[in-house]
């Protein structure tokens, strides 16, 4: 597994860029920034149509949820395939559409995280902004909108883990990320397919070990600021 | 029936029994009391084991606690009733009562049912017999967990703060029921702050202070003429 | 946008029979991925409970690797890189068989074991150590306290994480489609690049989806609140 590590390195690490779009594990995880960043204020949104008591707010909003927890990705990128050209009128190429498809599918997931962040929050919260004058929408964005996000920030970057696995589904579609690279790296070399997948496997599973170690610490930090806190009062 | 001899326990560093030596004899009633940090849970809890001890021996009627092989046989002998009462929750008040009998062979189903609703009746609650502990009011619960272990016929009695966690309101049903059970000769080893009780039924009273038994006496004893300084203060604070 | 619908055009030509089959293989890929991912899943989750450390120290690396890395280089990697290492003799005699369904139904099984795993040991941790103290008191082994207090308490806890296993495990059973397994997803397409009608196949694909997904979510709030009813009465 050393040798086809040392071999094929470059393009597992970014596909064939220069002589092509940006490829591998860097695509990979730009892939997942990019979905996860741009799924983040559909993700607000639908979590406050998800807690509103006004129904044009809160039906669509349980509906996209539901629906994304009842349909694969899979389905979801064939549907953003067929979509997305149609609604930008002109042709797309794969990463976009995935984009799209991860976009949709992590904003709802997002949604969930991020409401379960709001009610967990002490009612009084809410209730000492509406006293002090403020609408709901400034105490939402400057009270109870701050200290959720804080507080499921590593749910929220679990979410980010999710979506670099999910990007591998781009192998499907032809996108240029990791698990498309390692197969061209196996339909070159054709007699080691073990070897090559295990090497597949073994990055993704580096990669979210640290990042998984990266969420324990944030936890860890905002366990002790939660403590502070306490004490203080 | 219940002897200690030179019981020491550690919880990593933190010395929480030191070197203690007691005894209760048959039909007595003890009342552990002391200011909390005492050790005076942990001592009740190292008599069935809940705890284990480092140094010192513990014998329950001659059988070694510490080195018993056969824990659960030693356990089923002994009664314990917990602060939280911890009946269990999926199960009716009846069946919280009959299940260890049964599963433990000691009586058929047959048995352990009538053995239940007489235990139920003394303790007042035969119609909560197919409640379930979600249902109830925190003293009824206590009351059921006290039939429960009495369900199994035990020799000993152990409390530990069996009313601690209640509302005010229902201490005194608690009370009752263990009073009742003093006055019928069980040998019982109780920890609480429920001075009258003490002074209603108890023997002998131990107060512990940092993991020592700093004085035992007579309950009218101790709560008029304590003899030492720490007792002095724990009853005078517990008193505002 | 020239498109006109024309949903009459998937009743012929043994359409509705591929997406009904597809269905059929996506359930029954569904159920028995269900048995080996609960059936392990539970052996994990008490072998956890023993305690030994080496053994825990297994266990804990099976978890980490099934659930770090994607579901579908888990599925690459049993199809490519496993059956390249059977003898040819058997893995002839498993391609006959269905070499894409047996592989991707262990892989996905594996997998969902792991999270299945660690959703019991959370279950089991939750249940206050009172309850434990209190069986053992009354004289109770600590393998009758597991079977009679502790795992029926546990069980009605796991069951909201479970229900929502069983829905992921379905959906990922399109990912199938990547090694060539005619699922629901895979029929969809095969009837998508005969007929050119996109928009009427994903629909009807998307509808099957959405309809067991609702089923299955009905199913565990159904035997939840049956569960929960029964300790309450």
């Amino acid at each position: 597994m050393l040798d086809i590590l040392s071999d094929n390195w470059l393009l597992l690490l970014v596909g064939q860029y220069p002589n092509g779009a940006m490829g591998g594990l860097v695509a990979t995880v730009g892939l997942a920034l990019i979905s996860l960043a741009l799924a983040f204020p559909f993700g607000i949104l639908l979590a406050l149509g998800r807690i509103s008591t006004i129904r044009i707010f809160y039906w669509p909003s349980t509906a996209i949820v539901y629906i994304v927890r009842g349909l694969p990705l899979l389905m979801f990128i064939f549907w953003a395939y067929f979509f997305v050209p149609i609604i930008i009128n002109r042709p797309v190429g794969g990463a976009t559409t995935m984009i799209a498809a991860l976009v949709i599918y992590e904003s709802a997931y997002l949604a969930e995280i991020i409401r379960s962040g709001i009610q967990a929050l002490p009612a009084g919260q809410l209730e000492a902004g509406r006293s002090l004058g403020l609408s709901y929408t400034q105490t939402m964005r400057r009270v109870i909108l701050p200290q959720a996000l804080y507080n499921t920030l590593p749910s929220m970057l679990s979410q980010f883990i999710s979506t670099v696995k999910e990007t591998s589904l781009g192998f499907v579609i032809s996108v240029h990320e990791l698990t498309f690279a390692a197969a061209q790296v196996n339909n070159i070399l054709l007699t080691k397919p073990f070897e090559v997948f295990g090497l597949l496997a073994l990055t993704y599973f580096t990669l979210n070990l640290i990042l998984g170690g990266l969420v324990k610490l944030v936890e860890n930090r905002i366990q002790i600021k939660r403590t502070m806190i306490v004490q203080v009062t | 029936m219940i002897q200690f001899k030179n019981v020491s326990k550690w919880y990593g560093d933190y010395l929480a029994l030191d070197d203690i030596n007691a005894q209760v004899r048959q039909g007595e009633v003890i009342v552990v009391c002391g200011p909390s940090g005492s050790g005076k849970s942990t001592l009740i809890r190292t008599v069935n084991r809940l705890e284990p001890i480092q140094k010192g021996e513990i014998y329950v009627d001659d059988t070694p606690v510490h080195t018993c092989r056969s824990i659960d046989e030693l356990r089923s002998h002994i009664g314990f009733v917990f602060q939280q009462f911890n009946l269990f929750p999926h199960m009716s008040v009846l069946d919280n009562l009959m299940m260890a009998p049964v599963m433990l062979g000691r009586m058929n189903k047959k048995q352990a049912q009538e053995s239940a609703a007489t235990l139920l009746e003394r303790v007042g609650l035969s119609h909560k017999a197919g409640a379930f502990p979600g249902q109830l009011s925190g003293g009824q619960q206590q009351r059921v967990a006290i039939a429960r272990a009495l369900a199994m016929r035990p020799r000993i009695m152990l409390f530990d703060e069996p009313t601690s966690a209640l509302d005010p309101e229902m201490v005194n049903e608690v009370l009752l029921v263990m009073k009742s059970l003093a006055k019928e000769g069980m040998t019982m080893v109780c920890v609480t702050h429920e001075m009258n009780f003490a002074r209603d039924v108890a023997d002998v009273v131990w107060f512990m202070d940092a993991g020592k038994i700093v004085e035992t006496a007579q309950p009218e004893q101790f709560f008029t003429q304590p003899a030492s300084d720490r007792a002095r203060k724990f009853l005078s604070d517990i008193r505002h | 946008m020239n498109y006109t619908l024309d949903f009459g055009a998937l009743l012929s030509n043994g359409y509705p029979a591929l997406i009904l089959g597809g269905l059929m293989t996506t359930l029954k890929m569904t159920a028995l991925a269900w048995l080996l991912a609960f059936g392990l899943g539970s052996v994990l989750a008490i072998l956890r409970m023993l305690n030994r450390r080496p053994l825990n120290y297994v266990i804990a690396l099976y978890v980490a690797f099934h659930r770090n890395v994607p579901m579908l280089v888990h599925i690459l990697l049993w199809y490519f890189g496993v059956a390249a290492l059977l003898p040819v003799a058997l893995n002839d005699a498993v391609n006959q068989w269905g070499g894409e369904f047996l592989f991707s139904m262990i892989a996905i099984g594996l997998v969902t074991a792991a999270y299945v795993a660690e959703d019991l040991r959370s279950a089991i941790r939750a249940i206050p150590d009172g309850q434990m103290e209190a069986s053992r008191s009354l004289g109770l082994s600590y393998l009758r306290s597991m079977r009679k207090v502790i795992l029926p308490q546990a069980f009605t806890i796991a069951i909201p994480p479970l229900t929502n296993q069983t829905l992921l495990l379905f959906k990922n059973t399109s990912l199938a489609m990547a090694i060539g397994l005619i699922e629901l997803t895979g029929a969809g397409r095969e009837i998508e690049s005969a007929t050119f009608k996109t928009f009427e196949v994903y629909t009807v694909v998307t509808a099957l989806y959405l309809a067991v997904s609702l089923l299955l979510m009905l199913g565990g709030a159904c035997i939840s609140k049956h569960r929960l009813a029964a300790a309450k009465r």
